[in-house]
């Protein structure tokens, strides 16, 4: 076994199956050069262990401050959620004449849940299972959430997947979700996760909450500007393209000189041209000195 | 970290998600330490480091309930204190950028006195050891420090960075291999 192959780290950490250390061990017995750096990668652990950290916080206090920052998310979204879940087992056969009103039965239903309304939706057939779908985009979040509950327990799996793509937003192996903001100052606290949401891809719902938050808190809108510039000065491509979304998307100020600075993205700098053009209505081509003095401030 | 313990995280983030708030006061009770040394060596700053171990657990707890378990728990806690250590860094590093000159001119006294030299003592071996750490790139010193000081494996700490083994196998390389020569006086 040539040195260069020998998984030197991975042995050390312990990272290596049985076999690999077998082999492993038997290239140390014979090669001096490779148990020297063993030995001096023992030694690096033992003074980099030296280096103590202050002790911790009191728990108590950690863990009442920790409560105190954290907000309960709205009760009722999650019993609507638990709703859709668990389902009702014992459903009632319910024999209807006439055609079925499936926003008004699906209005009730968002009030009070029963099987009798169950029933009468199911009996709309494809129909009405349309018109839940549709009820997903209703402005009335309880109606969201009754649709859904309803399409899990009356649609086909298909549309199951089409309705949990659309309500799970999983897309970060993390599987991070937010809580909805509410007009609490602390919000803006959510606004460093959010826009990492949005740039890691999770757009719709990220962009959903900040849309909130901006509206709803000042302070945060601050935050959401400093943070997407940033995003915007970011040496990742991937990054610089969610921020200059997040900027055409959100109706805040943002400051336009940051865009200006994508001009020569080979990857960006169209799409950075045409959102200029369509806010100043000017157009400097790439000239980007032009292009500062005509957004100054902005 | 051991299964049984991750079968005791999953049953705890099983009961919040349930309904029983106080399973998370025991995940809170059961990691600050470690989230909050974690965060210590990665700022350098106690107060810093009690505020982002802090805002960690509260945007877990916003997230818990999202939670799906792909990761291990444990993995899942550490990404979301990476995410806001690195926003954090972001916010800060324009103003660090003005200090940047006060720093290299610090850092090259200190240099001239070579580690080689190895005569300080362990206050100063300490503070040598913390300046070489911090210079590492992120990526580096992210992973050095979950693996070293907070003892996860290559595969939760990919996990917790969202980046591969490979990559994790790689930056620690790295990091060891910087660390054996700006520390050989040590050695």
């Amino acid at each position: 076994m040539n040195c260069a192959d020998v998984r030197l780290d991975e042995y050390f950490d312990g990272e290596l199956a049985e076999a690999d250390r077998a082999t492993v061990d038997g290239h140390l017995a014979a090669c001096d050069a490779c148990r020297a750096e063993l030995e001096r990668s023992r030694k690096l652990e033992k003074v980099l262990r030296s280096v103590s950290t202050s002790a911790a916080p009191d728990a108590d206090r950690f863990v009442q401050s920790v409560r105190a920052r954290s907000r309960r998310p709205a009760p009722w979204r999650f019993a609507a959620a638990a709703a859709a879940l668990i389902g009702i087992t014992a459903i009632i056969a319910f024999a209807l004449r006439g055609p079925v009103d499936v926003r008004a039965e699906l209005a009730k239903y968002s009030e009070k849940p029963g099987t009798a309304i169950e029933e009468r939706i199911r009996s709309a057939g494809a129909a009405g299972l349309k018109q839940l779908e549709g009820a997903l985009d209703d402005s009335n979040v309880k109606v969201q959430f009754a649709a859904a509950s309803l399409l899990f327990k009356l649609a086909d799996a298909p549309t199951r997947d089409r309705v949990l793509a659309r309500f799970q937003q999983q897309k970060d192996p993390s599987g991070w979700t937010l809580s909805e903001p509410g007009i609490d100052d602390s919000d803006d606290e959510l606004v460093p996760v959010t826009v990492s949401m949005a740039v890691g891809g999770q757009d719709r719902w990220a962009m959903n909450v900040l849309s909130k938050l901006h509206k709803l808190n000042r302070q945060a809108q601050g935050k959401i500007v400093s943070s997407v510039v940033t995003l915007l000065h970011s040496t990742n491509v991937d990054i610089q393209r969610h921020a200059l979304e997040i900027v055409k998307k959100l109706e805040i100020d943002f400051p336009l000189a940051a865009v200006v600075d994508l001009i020569d993205s080979p990857e960006l700098g169209e799409e950075a041209l045409r959102f200029l053009r369509a806010e100043t209505k000017k157009d400097f081509g790439k000239d980007k000195e032009s292009w500062r003095k005509a957004v100054g401030d902005r | 970290m051991s299964e049984g313990d991750a079968m005791v995280d999953a049953e705890l983030v099983l009961k919040f998600q349930g309904g029983e708030e106080s399973a998370f006061e025991t995940l809170v009770r059961k990691y600050m330490k470690d989230a909050y040394s974690f965060c210590l060596r990665l700022t350098h700053d106690a107060q810093e480091a009690e505020e982002l171990s802090q805002m960690g657990f509260v945007n877990a707890y916003r997230a818990l309930r999202g939670f799906r378990g792909e990761s291990s728990f444990k993995s899942w806690l550490y990404r979301i204190f990476i995410n806001q250590y690195r926003d954090r860094l972001r916010r800060t590093r324009r103003a660090e950028a003005r200090l940047a000159v006060v720093r290299e001119e610090t850092e090259r006294k200190q240099s001239a006195t070579t580690v080689e030299e190895s005569e300080l003592h362990a206050a100063e071996l300490e503070e040598v050891v913390k300046t070489r750490i911090e210079r590492l790139p992120d990526r580096q010193r992210e992973v050095l420090t979950l693996h070293l000081y907070q003892g996860l494996d290559y595969r939760e700490i990919a996990a917790a960075l969202g980046c591969t083994y490979d990559d994790v196998k790689m930056n620690l390389s790295l990091a060891r291999k910087r660390l054996k020569e700006e520390l050989k006086g040590y050695l």
